[in-house]
């Protein structure tokens, strides 16, 4: 009974001992754990918060990539669109020109279409003229001719 | 044409009313001789120009051409214009009977016409030209009518086939 109560005071010696010795550094120990702890965890918000800044950064950087694809297509939509009217206008002109030429073309040939008419009709009536005074002009009525031409010469 | 009127006028000029006749028959001597093959020789420039010269000489002895004649052949051989002489002959005979007061006219009309109208018609180109004539008439039935005068370069058609021409072009273009 002596030795148990010995061993137990013993005991309760050796805790107050190692309480007395060590509670001081295990304190600063932890202390100082526990800041560092602090300090790892600010460090991981601050992270977390810059991490969250670029997550948002890149959104917006998606989103304004958007934004700018849209505008480049509407813009080049809007220049299709012109380029499209400014084709169909030139192509209104080409045909505009070409159907001038055309109508100045058939006006030409139909010009000519007359004047060779024209010409057929004169020289088949000159021939016919030609061959009646070959058969009836009379050498009175020649030298008749030669004379008075030769008054005018 | 005025390569052939400069050698046709130098001599034209050489040569004076006195000697135009002799002339104008040492040219048609000289063209009843110039064949192709002298036409040939005397344009080839393989053969020298004194052997030309030579020919022309014998040529020239031999039909009693005149000097001055001979010498424009000469000329023309030289400077090679001997192949234009067909060409300088009509030009060259107006020319020479011009210097003798003479004209050559070619008259055509349609038919055989009265003594009196042909005088007429000389007459008139006589008048015109202030030169003697030398009439050359030819019938051409072609010509419908009327005459037609030509005095060298000059032409006066008074037929009616060229009044027909005449009124045709005036239609077509009015």
């Amino acid at each position: 009974m002596t030795l148990f109560l010995f061993k137990v005071v013993n005991f309760v010696l050796l805790v107050l001992i190692l309480y007395k010795l060590l509670k001081n550094p295990l304190k600063n120990y932890l202390e100082k754990e526990k800041e560092k702890i602090f300090k790892t965890k600010e460090e991981l918000e601050l992270e977390k918060s810059r991490l969250e800044q670029a997550v948002r950064e890149l959104d917006m950087k998606i989103e304004n990539a958007q934004k700018e694809a849209e505008r480049i297509i509407k813009v080049a939509e809007k220049q299709a669109e012109k380029k499209k009217e400014q084709i169909l206008k030139e192509a209104e002109k080409i045909i505009e020109r070409y159907k001038e030429a055309l109508e100045r073309e058939v006006e030409n040939e139909i010009y000519l279409l007359k004047y060779k008419l024209k010409n057929i009709a004169v020289n088949e009536a000159l021939k016919e003229a030609e061959k009646v005074l070959k058969e009836r002009l009379t050498p009175e009525e020649d030298e008749k001719f030669i004379k008075r031409s030769l008054s005018k010469i | 044409m005025s390569v052939i009127n400069t050698y046709v006028k130098a001599l034209a000029s050489a040569v004076d009313a006195s000697e135009a006749q002799k002339i104008l028959e040492d040219l048609e001597k000289f063209k009843t001789i110039f064949s192709r093959e002298l036409k040939k020789y005397l344009s080839s420039p393989i053969i020298s120009l004194e052997d030309k010269f030579n020919l022309l000489e014998e040529i020239a002895q031999k039909l009693s051409l005149h000097k001055k004649f001979l010498n424009f052949l000469k000329l023309l051989v030289k400077y090679g214009k001997i192949s234009f002489f067909e060409k300088m002959y009509r030009e060259l005979r107006d020319i020479l009977l011009l210097k003798q007061g003479k004209v050559e006219v070619d008259i055509t009309v349609a038919r055989e016409i009265k003594e009196e109208t042909l005088n007429e018609i000389k007459e008139k180109v006589r008048k015109l030209t202030g030169k003697e004539l030398i009439p050359y008439i030819k019938i051409d039935p072609e010509i419908v009518g009327g005459v037609y005068i030509k005095i060298r370069n000059t032409i006066c058609d008074a037929t009616i086939k060229g009044y027909l021409n005449d009124l045709q072009k005036r239609i077509l273009e009015g």
